[in-house]
This record gives C-alpha cells, sequence and structure tokens, in this order.
C-alpha cells in the first residue's frame, strides 16, 4: 500500500511546500504579479495531477492483481530521475545567477528550484514514458 | 531483438492482462514488448517462455 501513495505523497509534499514559500513571500497581487501567480498555481495543479495520475496507475495495476511497480516501471522512474537530477544542476546555477542578480528574498527562489526540479522530473518521466525504447 | 509474444499469446489464447498476470509485471510492459520498445530482463524472459512452454531462443531472437 505504501508504494501506491510514495509517488502522490512525495509531490503533494514538494508542491505544498513550495507553495507555501512563494505565497509567504509574495504579497502584491495586481496586473502581472497576479497573472504570474496565476500560473504558479497553474504549475503546481498541473504537478498535483501527475502525481494523481501516478498513484491511480498503481491503484489501477493493484486492482488488477498486477505489481505496483514492475522493472519496466522502475527503469522509467531511474531514468527520470537521473536526467532530472542533472538538468537541474544547471537549473540551480541559473536560479543562483539570477538571485545574485535581482536579489529579493531567498525563500522564493528555492521554491522555484523545488518546483523547477518536480517539473523537471514530471517532463523527463512522460518523456520515457511515452519513448519507451530502452534497448541500449 | 525481435519477439513472438504476440504471435504466441494468441496461439494460447491469452489476453496482455492474462499474460502480465502469469509473468508478474504491469500490462503495458507486455505492450512495450510486443512493440519490440523494450528488452527484458533475463528473469522476465525466462518467465515468458516458461508460460509458452518455450525456450528463451523461440520466444526473443536477436537481428
Amino acid at each position: 500500500m505504501k508504494k501506491i501513495y510514495l509517488p502522490l505523497f512525495i509531490i503533494t509534499m514538494v508542491v505544498v511546500i513550495a507553495g507555501i514559500w512563494i505565497y509567504q513571500v509574495k504579497a502584491s497581487t495586481s496586473g502581472l504579479a497576479l497573472i504570474s501567480e496565476y500560473f504558479q498555481v497553474g504549475i503546481i495543479v498541473v504537478l498535483f495531477g501527475f502525481g494523481i495520475f501516478l498513484a491511480i496507475r498503481r491503484i489501477k495495476s493493484t486492482s488488477k492483481g498486477l505489481p505496483a511497480e514492475d522493472e519496466l516501471s522502475k527503469k522509467i522512474e531511474q531514468k527520470a530521475a537521473s536526467k532530472s537530477f542533472f538538468v537541474s544542476l544547471f537549473l540551480w546555477l541559473i536560479i543562483m545567477y539570477l538571485q545574485d542578480r535581482n536579489g529579493g528574498e531567498s525563500e522564493l527562489y528555492y521554491g522555484y528550484g523545488i518546483i523547477g526540479m518536480a517539473i523537471l522530473f514530471a517532463v523527463f518521466y512522460i518523456y520515457y514514458y511515452l519513448k519507451g525504447n530502452f534497448n541500449e | 531483438m525481435n519477439n513472438r509474444i504476440k504471435e504466441l499469446r494468441a496461439r494460447y489464447n491469452l489476453t496482455q492482462l492474462d499474460l502480465a498476470q502469469k509473468v508478474g509485471v504491469r500490462r503495458e510492459t507486455i505492450v512495450f514488448l510486443e512493440k519490440g520498445k523494450y528488452n527484458p530482463s533475463l528473469k522476465l524472459a525466462y518467465d515468458i517462455s516458461k508460460v509458452f512452454e518455450c525456450t528463451i531462443e523461440e520466444v526473443f531472437t536477436f537481428d
């Protein structure tokens, strides 16, 4: 049962913590700032949807008497995790540069970084899930 | 690597779900295998061959 809800739990925690960070720092709610906030909420909703998608897939599998995880799904997760980790190193470099250049609250940039990492993982997961060629 | 999973599955009158349940993987893994998008581990190849009462070489062939 733990395996079924694990991705949902992790992604939910990530987006909730990042969301709290962002909204603690952001005070202005007019014009471009408001659009930016809606955009951030949209990203959080998409990530939450991705977590729910993973959890539903696992629940469906177990309800049919199939394992929640198998060698293919583990491979997809491993590849997505390793690739997103590698790319996120550059993401953090960019975020550090932007903070250095623009200044502002560190917590805001941490929030962006964590959400960025979650987005990268989701993107790579979907890419490898659709590509499916693990014959190298 | 090519395989005859789809052909053997039809011969044994098994659905993808049936085969997945027999070898203990998810149905999409069988889909990926049939499409040639994924090479199975030795254990999975052995389990699939066992279901079809064949040797691994009879199910999976290298180009």
